[in-house]
């Protein structure tokens, strides 16, 4: 329990510097919000004024930041600078679209992965292990975008199978969902390749067997709870990076999620709305982390004793 | 990845032949000829990609434009790989593109590394509070996925070559410097690093003689990883229209535009892919085996 709480304590100070972080890289930029609204050259000075009057552009820079993080704490997180619609609007209508298209891809990850992974380590060196090693390998180096392309190209233009982009019906959500999973599928396939061909090597997988214990039951009851340990971390590992390249997948099939926002807020500088999402989701890689470790402690008792010890 | 074929190889002074050249050497017999050979091809190509854009009289391989020849398919006269939606010769763009990329990887892998080092090593043997504070920087920074960061660092300082050698080492760095980290405080346990100690070497000193020479095995192994992820992130973000600006060719350009041309050409975007595809391939797999021969208990964790 003790645990639980420093880690989490831990957590909420990362994400509060992470906030000063994102506030300054922001503020810092050279560029202004101010051009992307008004064409500078013929908007009186005196609307411009009354502009960044109304948006807090003028005041000091610490009680920017104050304003900035009593929104966040009290929730209603401020209205965008561009299109003056609340970021609380902006951050519910994409948070949807970008949580199915994470979550199916974390699904199609793990679900996908780990039972190839084991299939292959208890195969081992065989044809079909030889097989899905060699697709993870490829898999993982083809980047997210170019898959996305080449899938939209084949699947979407030639075949017509698919929808190309947009967001709507389940339909469009099968590529970009793959295609987001592609990368996290083959690390998790690997990870749990290793770690349970490392754990079925060990001596008390072969204790248990000269005791008559069925494979079966070595397999599914000692052996995975063994390995889960690796695949638990390599899942917060992986929201961190579904989150990122949400980013670029989003962009590919015009998804209308987190990432398309932020990357919109960021190019028109619109710090009221990129402050606060890229914050939240440093936030949700942060208490992915911390949740990881505190799960990754519930299963596995060795944690626990070399967590003390150090 | 199999543990069979991990053997150690010996680490720090040795006789006879410097590291670099032991490990070199290892790899060409060890690893089938197919990685070997086509790492070479990549490098060589990369090497002619920069040629053609550093001297002057030869960037008209790449930049000549030819309105009444665009959209060439591959092996058409004079072209073979084709053209692009300005009439340019893709060879010519891809080979540029492919120096762009490699470049960009090493300027980045050598950036990440030195900070990643440094940091690592203060956090590790330079006390508690710098521990601390090393940890916490670190934590933040890991806090923020790398496209997300690179997003913001390349909107804040503007789209060019130099803020996408930043954003991307700025994001990798962090990664590094826990391996790192894991190192130095196993590191500083050995009894040569006491003894350098109780014969008042100072700790700086250690660090740049001892630690980071042991450090090496991993930091190569880093460095052809960190130039694969690197090529990547350039293309992604050259694909956002955040990266490398035309005229300059870049793997991750070609694709965009070629992305409005899907149905005209396809070539522009199955050639820059496919590329990419195959160099990150190549390179993961020259990083699997220098891991196998640097770093045989598995210390490395790929991203």
């Amino acid at each position: 329990m003790k645990f639980v709480v420093t880690r989490f304590g831990y957590a909420v100070v990362v994400i509060l510097l992470a906030s000063i972080g994102t506030f300054i890289g922001l503020h810092g930029s050279p560029g202004s919000v101010i051009s992307s609204v008004f064409d500078v050259a013929t908007t009186p000075h005196s609307v411009i004024v009354a502009y960044e009057r109304k948006h807090g552009l003028l005041d000091p820079v610490w009680v920017q930041y104050w304003h900035y993080i009593s929104n966040i704490v009290t929730g209603h997180f401020g209205t965008s600078l561009v299109s003056d619609l609340p970021v609380m609007t902006i951050f519910t209508t994409s948070i949807g679209y970008t949580a199915q298209l994470a979550g199916a891809a974390f699904l199609l990850a793990f679900g996908l992965g780990i039972p190839v992974g084991v299939i292959a380590a208890i195969e081992r060196d065989s044809a079909l292990d030889r097989f899905v090693r060699a697709a993870a390998s490829v898999v993982l180096s083809v980047p997210n975008f170019v898959l996305g392309t080449l899938l939209v190209l084949v699947i979407g233009v030639h075949l017509r199978w698919l929808p190309v982009g947009g967001a709507g019906s389940i339909n469009d959500l099968i590529l970009p969902a793959v295609v987001l999973a592609a990368e996290p599928w083959s690390l998790t396939v690997r990870v749990t390749r290793t770690a349970f061909l490392e754990q079925m090597s060990a001596d008390f997988t072969r204790t248990l067997r000269a005791r008559g214990v069925s494979e079966r039951r070595i397999l599914w009851r000692h052996v995975l709870r063994n390995s889960l340990g690796s695949i638990i971390s390599l899942g917060t590992i992986q929201v961190r990076n579904l989150l990122g390249y949400t980013v670029l997948v989003e962009v590919i099939f015009r998804w209308p999620g987190l990432g398309t926002q932020l990357v919109n807020a960021v190019l028109n500088r619109d710090y009221a709305v990129a402050e606060v999402l890229s914050l939240l989701l440093a936030a949700a890689v942060v208490l992915a982390s911390a949740l990881g470790d505190v799960v990754l402690r519930l299963v596995d008792p060795r944690v626990r004793v070399t967590g003390e010890a150090s | 990845m199999s543990l069979a074929a991990a053997q150690p190889l010996p680490v720090g002074p040795s006789p006879g032949r410097p590291l670099a050249l032991r490990v070199a050497a290892r790899l060409v017999s060890r690893a089938n000829l197919f990685w070997v050979t086509g790492s070479a091809i990549l490098l060589v190509g990369g090497v002619a990609g920069v040629v053609i854009q550093v001297v002057p009289s030869l960037r008209h391989l790449y930049l000549d434009q030819n309105l009444i020849a665009t959209f060439k398919p591959p092996f058409s006269a004079g072209h073979i790989l084709g053209t692009d939606n300005l009439g340019r010769d893709m060879f010519w763009q891809l080979l540029g593109g492919l120096g762009i990329s490699l470049s960009i990887g090493v300027g980045v892998s050598l950036i990440s590394v030195v900070l990643g080092i440094v940091v690592g090593i203060f956090g590790g043997f330079f006390g508690q509070v710098a521990d601390a504070v090393t940890n916490v920087v670190v934590d933040v920074t890991w806090a923020f996925p790398a496209i997300l960061l690179a997003v913001v660092f390349a909107g804040w300082i503007g789209p060019s070559l130099t803020t996408v050698v930043l954003a991307l080492a700025l994001t990798n760095w962090a990664g590094f410097a826990r391996i790192v980290r894991g190192e130095v405080l196993s590191l500083r346990e050995r009894d040569f690093v006491n003894a350098a100690r109780v014969l008042g070497v100072p700790k700086v000193v250690i660090s740049a003689r001892h630690f980071v020479v042991n450090l090496l095995p991993v930091t190569m192994v880093m460095i052809v990883y960190f130039i694969a992820t690197s090529i990547i992130g350039e293309a992604g973000l050259s694909f956002l229209g955040l990266g490398v600006q035309a005229p300059t060719p870049s793997l991750g350009l070609i694709l965009t535009v070629g992305r409005d041309y899907l149905a005209i050409s396809p070539w522009m975007v199955v050639l820059p892919g496919v590329l990419l595809a195959l160099g990150v391939l190549f390179l993961n797999a020259l990083g699997d085996h220098l891991r196998d021969l640097l770093d045989p208990f598995g210390r490395i964790q790929k991203r």
